[in-house]
């Protein structure tokens, strides 16, 4: 009897174990980073984290176990780059924040979306004319 | 006994998994886009000046059409910037442009109004991004006493996108 009871303990907390396990976590971008028309010389200009998508600040989506509290761990800098035959060019985005700050919770559904804003660094008076494109990393963690 | 050892492993095992799992954090990145159109700076330069010619004393007010294209009277401007890209031409208010003679005083002044451009309000820079923008006003008519001379003044131009 007290062997049985010791293997359905033992089930019991492995079962636990592996709901604690389960639920891989996943960040998804919804939405790009979109700075407005620029002109050469034009100064910095920043993008809030807002607090919902409003067509400027990137969007992500965190999904993995319910109720769970995350990290967002957010890039130092990162350049969106022009490139067009001969030409080239680059500008700095730095002062990445995003909302919720740094922590933020899953809901009971295990999704949560969340919003970054950077600031673009001035543009030079040389400022190359074109599309910039550029890429940053964001990292969830649990 | 050996029921008894059973469960002391069995809660040992147990206790270890839970700990492991108490333990593993998880991350998961991803990589967001962002994005600049930078475009080129929008200019604009004089190349020649609303000119009213010559007049005597006591002449009617003066209208100088901005016309199509360059000619003797009207003012000429080269507009330069990203091609193909529509701005917007601000042009000086009434009252704004006086032109003077001498010290600017009594019958030694001369009212300039009612500029209009080509094209008005709206231009469109073409696919080189240059256009070139033609002004013209009135001049106000002269008094039977005003003073003979060069009449000049500056009035300014913007253009934004």
């Amino acid at each position: 009897m007290q062997y049985i009871f010791a293997g359905a303990m033992l089930l019991l907390y492995l079962s636990v174990s592996l709901k604690c396990l389960a639920g891989p976590l996943k960040v998804t971008a919804l939405s790009d980073l979109s700075f407005p028309l620029g002109v050469p010389g034009d100064p910095a200009y920043v993008i809030s984290a807002g607090t919902s998508d409003n067509g400027s600040n990137a969007s992500f989506r965190v999904s993995g176990n319910a109720n769970q509290a995350y990290s967002i761990v957010l890039p130092a800098t990162a350049t969106m780059d022009f490139k067009k035959g001969s030409k080239s060019d680059s500008i700095l985005i730095y002062s990445f924040v995003s909302y919720p700050a740094i922590n933020g919770v899953l809901n009971n559904l295990g999704q949560a979306d969340f919003f970054v804003g950077a600031t673009r660094d001035a543009l030079r008076t040389n400022q190359t004319a074109g599309s910039y494109s550029g890429h940053f990393s964001v990292t969830v963690v649990y | 006994m050996i029921k008894h050892l059973n469960l002391k492993s069995a809660l040992a095992v147990s206790a270890a998994v839970s700990l492991v799992a108490a333990n593993i954090s998880f991350a998961a990145s991803t990589t967001g886009n962002a994005l600049q159109q930078v475009i080129a700076a929008i200019a604009i330069t004089n190349t020649s000046d609303l000119d009213f010619g010559s007049a005597p004393q006591g002449d009617a007010q003066k209208l100088v059409a901005p016309g199509s294209a360059e000619n003797a009277e009207n003012g000429s401007f080269a507009v330069t910037g990203q091609a193909n890209t529509a701005y917007t031409i601000t042009l000086p208010a009434d009252g704004t442009v006086v032109m003077t003679t001498a010290g600017g005083g009594a019958n030694q002044t001369i009212a300039v109004n009612s500029f209009t451009s080509f094209p008005s309000g709206t231009g469109l820079l073409n696919a080189t991004g240059n256009q070139s923008l033609f002004v013209g006003a009135t001049r106000a008519a002269l008094g039977s006493s005003q003073a003979p001379g060069s009449y000049t003044a500056t009035y300014t131009v913007t253009v934004v996108y």
